[in-house]
């Protein structure tokens, strides 16, 4: 086990610093300019070459691809991205104070979806083709069809325009997590529910619970100690998944409910080719992926014991 | 009973998303009363002391913001929408005769937050900085404190158009009155202790999130009447509005040199008894031409595609009449704008277009509907950048225009800076652009602007005629004298048609009723009339 863990590490940092890498050369290479986007977006008029060049200088931008790559190694050791070209705020602090934002709303999203899905799921498996099913089934659909903004901004309407019992925006009070964690729920809960339900129905129609139920054993302990035991491995995957996804990519809600998480952040500096910000949030969210996947793995090995990594 | 628990809990969540979603059809008709909030969202407007806090939505974060900058920092010259310089902090300021000394007389009594003076040292070191992070400091000589009160600035050579940037309080393209603790290590501004009308709070600063500013009781022009400013950063534009509506927020739009509110909601606004101002900026949106290659290359193509897209019924249509159609390259406001050429020139004229695309030798042989021209059809590349305003509507809309005159458009939409980039390699034919407006000279004739051959729009018009126009009317330190050839180039360019101007882009702040004293700014970024705004807190 410890061996596992040093030597998937070891390759957790390569994968770190080769997708940091791929995404700063991919954008270096790509069409565009920081300086130019950022001088635009500040004075509103086309910046002049002079202007251009003057940034350039001043941000230490000049150079060719392999000498930039070349600061970036150095950079990426220290674990030092240095400052945003466009806030001018060190890329570390930033990166911190945001990942904390969102972190808050991924883990409490999680913490209420994954058990709610699971009971659907469950019970859905358990009623196959029942009243209970069909309608959990036509919600779960439901669910993953919305779109996030749609529903963010649905939401809204009716809890801050209307109602006025929630606040459109803001960040720090018990009220502001209410709409961004339905909103990110739903769609977490939908698509949970059918991967519980789906891999349930796989083990239920399995010989072992045919033999199970031969024997006589109690529905439940059928359900509970077989089934749902041994769905858990496609569940768990599942959900390291979907916590790097949250990560990243509650983008979405972020920018509905202006929430000062990462992925909005990202995305903009991608906009403005902020290359800092872009260098130093890849690589920490490549990171965070690399840990998770690892966590999922030893997970594994307690959910099923037939699991054994030590050949591997 | 424990068996039943998780059924319960579904069947629970089930009719909550089901109430959640029958909902939905009801949201197109519903109307907002005030009588209907009993509800937990109080209006912080009315804080525990009585202190008139006014709300600002902010879709992007305070430090990250060249608007930000107008209520903290002040400069020593100011100039308004339209490009007329009047003075700020430097009470007056003289010109030499030969125009490259400009001696500043400092207003006396002026001070800092943080209490130091406003004096000439103070004032010396801001514009330093200025020549030290701007191109144009480059035609800066020297900077120098005369006395107290009194500085001087050397140019290089004669450049009257760097006094735009002197009545800029923002750090980039522009000269706030700053301190040396306001900058950082790096040589960044990060500090905001100015003369503003706002005092800066730091320690309530959280970043991407708000901003508060307190009324700086001293202020040299007079307190403002509201106690402080409360910056709320609310990304989405959408969200801006249900924020205005469920009185979290007095005013929006206001904090963004863009239009920020979406213009379908103002009629919905309007109607729900808030207050929407609709500044003109002179700002036009504009098609750029290829001028370098064809068909963009013929004036008469060009001037045919003007002629042919019919902008008053654009306007009338795609945004009910709240802004102007535009039909000269520029607004003719601005000092240095198109006076003196018809407002009519571009208007829409399709018989005049059709044949001037015959005469041009464009013309629909094989009856498919699309000109042609030495075997060659009349096809065009319109580029949408991402973001720009509306463009999404209105490449749509000139696309349906040109294919009544044969032209066939294909419209692009391009990340902006992708965009930006295929505009510098020369990779399109049309472009969804604006015109420049305040501070600058708008509409690019100046030199290094659009139309001079030293620009970054390489491919637009440009000609060796033109570049010398250009660089004399601006090396003229007569005013009238340079009136006159501002005049000529402006009927020289527009006779060359090298852009397709299609309407004036406003700007659209919405704000609480319990507002009053808006006024427009000296820009679109401006957000200084704020010291002027007051509110009536029992509304």
């Amino acid at each position: 086990m410890k061996k596992l863990i040093i030597r998937r590490l070891l390759i957790g940092l390569l994968i770190m610093v080769v997708a940091s890498l791929l995404s700063f050369t991919v954008l270096y290479v790509a069409p565009g300019n920081p300086a130019e986007s950022i001088l635009r977006e500040r004075t509103g008029a086309d910046p002049s070459y002079q202007d251009i060049s003057l940034f350039m200088s001043n941000n230490n931008l000049d150079g060719n691809l392999f000498s930039k790559i070349a600061q970036w190694l150095v950079m990426a050791f220290r674990f030092d991205f240095g400052e945003s070209l466009y806030t001018g705020e060190p890329v570390m602090a930033e990166f911190i104070r945001r990942l904390w934002a969102t972190l808050q709303l991924t883990l409490i999203s999680m913490g209420i979806s994954t058990p709610l899905a699971i009971i659907i799921g469950v019970a859905a498996a358990a009623k196959k083709n029942k009243i209970f099913d069909h309608v959990s089934r036509i919600l779960s659909l439901i669910g993953l069809s919305i779109p996030d903004f749609w529903l963010g901004l649905f939401l809204m309407i009716i809890f801050s325009r209307t109602l006025k019992w929630l606040p459109a925006f803001g960040y720090g009070s018990a009220a502001n997590y209410i709409m961004p964690i339905i909103t990110l729920c739903v769609a977490q809960i939908a698509s949970l529910t059918r991967i519980v339900r789906a891999t349930m129905l796989e083990k239920l129609s399995e010989d072992y619970i045919v033999t199970a139920r031969g024997n006589g054993l109690k529905k439940k302990m059928i359900l509970m100690k077989f089934a749902f035991r041994n769905s858990l491995g496609p569940i768990v995957t599942y959900l390291g998944a979907s916590f790097g996804h949250l990560l990243a990519g509650a983008v979405v809600v972020e920018t509905v409910f202006s929430w000062p998480g990462v992925g909005a952040f990202l995305v903009d500096a991608v906009y403005s080719r902020d290359y800092p910000v872009i260098q130093g949030f890849v690589m920490i969210i490549a990171l965070f992926y690399v840990v998770i996947n690892l966590v999922t793995d030893i997970l594994y090995v307690y959910i099923d014991p037939r699991i054994r990594f030590e050949k591997g | 009973m424990k068996k039943r628990l998780p059924l319960i809990l579904a069947a629970t969540i089930g009719a909550v998303s089901l109430a959640g979603c029958s909902g939905g059809g009801g949201t197109g008709s519903e109307t907002t009363t005030a009588s209907g909030g009993s509800g937990t969202t109080t209006a912080a407007s009315q804080t525990a002391s009585g202190d008139k806090i006014l709300r600002i939505a902010g879709g992007f974060d305070f430090k990250s913001c060249a608007e930000a900058r107008y209520l903290v920092f002040d400069s020593l010259l100011q100039s308004d929408m339209w490009g007329q310089i009047t003075p700020n902090l430097a009470e007056s300021y003289d010109v030499s005769d030969d125009g490259l000394t400009y001696t500043f007389h400092l207003k006396k009594g002026v001070k800092y937050h943080d209490g130091t003076p406003f004096n000439a040292d103070t004032a010396k070191f801001s514009l330093e900085y200025y020549q030290k992070n701007n191109s144009p400091g480059e035609d800066i000589e020297s900077i120098t404190a005369v006395d107290e009160n009194t500085v001087e600035m050397k140019l290089k050579k004669y450049n009257d158009l760097i006094l735009y940037d002197i009545a800029t309080p923002t750090n980039w393209g522009g000269v706030p009155m700053i301190l040396e603790k306001d900058v950082d290590s790096e040589g960044k501004i990060t500090g905001y202790i100015g003369t503003g009308a706002f005092i800066f709070d730091d320690s309530t600063y959280e970043s991407g999130v708000k901003a508060t500013m307190k009324k700086n009781p001293d202020y040299w022009g007079g307190a403002p009447k509201v106690d402080g400013v409360e910056w709320d950063v609310v990304s989405d534009p959408n969200a801006m509005v249900v924020a205005l509506e469920s009185d979290q927020v007095d005013a929006i739009g206001i904090a963004e040199h863009h239009s920020s509110v979406p213009y379908v909601q103002v009629s919905s606004l309007k109607s729900k008894g808030y207050n929407v101002e609709t500044d003109e900026t002179g700002r036009y949106q504009v098609l750029e031409y290829n001028c370098t290659k064809a068909p963009f290359d013929d004036k008469n193509v060009r001037m045919a595609f003007n002629l042919a897209v019919d902008k008053e019924l654009m306007v009338d249509t795609l945004f009910e009449g709240l802004t102007e159609a535009a039909n000269v390259i520029t607004s003719p406001d601005f000092k240095y704008g198109p006076k003196k050429v018809d407002k009519d020139y571009y208007k829409y004229d399709k018989d005049k277009a059709e044949k001037l695309l015959d005469d041009a030798g464009w013309k629909d042989s094989d009856g498919d509907g699309v000109r042609e021209k030495d075997g060659k059809k009349l096809e065009v590349k319109l580029i949408v950048p991402n973001g720009e305003a509306n463009a999404d509507a209105v490449a749509v809309y000139v696309q349906s225009e040109l294919a009544k005159i044969g032209a066939t458009v294909d419209v692009q939409n391009l990340e902006s800076s992708a965009a930006s980039d295929a505009s510098k390699k020369g990779e399109y034919d049309m472009y969804v652009h604006h015109s420049g407006c305040m501070p600058g000279v708008p509409g690019g004739i100046n030199p290094g602007g659009k139309y001079h051959s030293s620009s970054s729009w390489t491919y637009s018009f440009h000609s060796d005629e033109l570049d010398k126009m250009i660089e004399s009317a601006f090396a003229e330190s007569n005013e009238d004298s340079r009136q006159q050839q501002v005049a000529a180039i402006w009927q020289y360019l527009h006779e060359e048609a090298p852009c397709m101007p299609l309407y004036s882009v406003k700007k659209l702040s919405g704000m609480n009723p319990r507002l009053s004293g808006y006024h427009v700014g000296q820009n679109m970024f401006d957000m200084s009339m704020i010291k002027d705004m007051d509110m009536d807190t029992s509304k």
